[in-house]
């Protein structure tokens, strides 16, 4: 096991989830759902503004 | 059918995946895996399109989190493990037109953003000891879906190139005091001859040692292990130094040249593996606009990788093509 508790979320597949502690670096909403066969899929977004990205 | 086989010869598992000889070959772009499905299309692995990037369970895995036991026996001389781990296809875009090297600089540090956080949370599996990102790029190097895609793999084990390289550190950490990639990173620069890019962070080489001619690795010069460790401005720099690694190839033969993209951080077994520096490396497979460079009987059979090439000359065409800086590439909106 390496670095910051990362939560993968498998209660509710339509819940958008915020990792728990966001990477340094970065602030995304991960959402997890569920593929028919039970696979699972997670989408990754990012807030439409992000100023701070500007500034790099 | 999957399991893991032990090779005593060479001290290293072999996983056999007989379904994945079933997986989807080079479908025609309208009915791509990949791509969003679309109202009134064929269902794809990817229901929605607002999303910037998307991870899925790959549909035909060498390596799962619940395998099914071995089908066959085996010894104490050639043991049978199941095949635990995880396979995961990232999706890089919703947009089935593109590569890595057409991406902006935005998109590519959400990428590597992705590549850190599925490295936490695979790495937190337990029994899972490396989590490994790469890129396939080009049916040379067997490339099933065009759709701009990479894959993590979770391995149960260090895999073998993974262990020599960490064995490799720790080795010249206990004779030197110093790290391998920080003392490689000094002699590049120093002789310069094979320095292709710097910038944010981040040293391009054609390694003295490349097995493959154009063959680069890209390391980070501050001393770190995993991706999620960096800060803002390296990862910035990393990304941008992808794009320059990228967009030379694609401008060494002006075509979209294959490779392989490996990203080597920290086994994520628990032990002391401080000595390991992540980097990132790329195999094209050409040796010319039309030739390639093959496994023959020296790579194949003897493990010894003859290379046709000089790093000294392939850094320098590299250096050559655009774009020369990294820092040049666009601004981030």
């Amino acid at each position: 096991m390496v670095g910051p508790p990362m939560t993968e979320p498998d209660n509710d597949p339509q819940e958008p989830t915020r990792a728990e502690d966001p990477l340094p670096f970065d602030d995304f909403e991960v959402e997890t759902e569920a593929l028919p066969d039970g696979r699972k899929i997670h989408y990754y977004r990012w807030p439409a503004a992000d100023p701070d990205e500007a500034d790099v | 059918m999957s399991e893991r086989r032990w090779n005593p010869l060479l001290g290293e598992w072999v996983i056999t995946a007989t379904h994945r000889q079933d997986r989807t070959f080079l479908p025609p772009a309208d009915t791509c895996p990949l791509c969003p499905t679309t109202p009134g299309g064929p269902p794809t692995e990817i229901a929605r399109s607002d999303f910037e990037i998307a991870v899925f369970d790959n549909r035909f895995p060498s390596l799962r989190p619940d395998p099914e036991q071995p089908a066959i026996e085996g010894s104490d001389l050639t043991p049978v493990e199941p095949s635990f781990g995880a396979c995961e296809v990232i999706v890089y875009t919703p947009e089935h037109a593109g590569q890595l090297g057409s991406m902006t600089v935005q998109h590519v540090r959400r990428l590597v953003a992705v590549w850190a956080h599925r490295t936490l949370v695979l790495g937190a599996r337990d029994g899972v000891a490396y989590v490994y990102a790469f890129e396939n790029r080009g049916e040379q190097i067997g490339v099933t879906l065009n759709h701009p895609h990479g894959q993590i793999y979770a391995y149960p084990t260090i895999p073998p190139i993974l262990e020599r390289e960490t064995a490799n550190a720790r080795s010249h950490g206990d004779r030197t005091g110093g790290c391998l990639w920080c003392d490689l990173n000094q002699q590049e620069l120093a002789d310069g001859r094979r320095v292709m890019a710097r910038g944010g962070g981040w040293l391009a080489t054609v390694p003295f040692f490349a097995r493959w001619p154009y063959e680069v690795h890209i390391t980070s010069e501050r001393h770190v292990g995993w991706l999620h460790e960096l800060e803002r401005g390296e990862v910035d720099g990393l990304a941008r130094m992808l794009l320059t690694v990228v967009r030379k190839y694609d401008n060494l033969f002006d075509t979209t040249l294959p490779y392989i993209m490996a990203i080597h951080q920290r086994p994520t077994d628990g032990a002391d593996h401080d000595a390991f520096h992540l980097h990132v490396e790329f195999y094209p497979p050409n040796r010319s606009a039309t030739k390639l460079k093959y496994l023959a009987g020296s790579e194949a059979g003897a493990g010894a990788f003859i290379n046709d090439t000089l790093p000294e000359e392939t850094a320098a065409t590299l250096r050559e093509r655009l774009p020369h800086d990294p820092a040049e590439l666009e601004a981030v909106p």
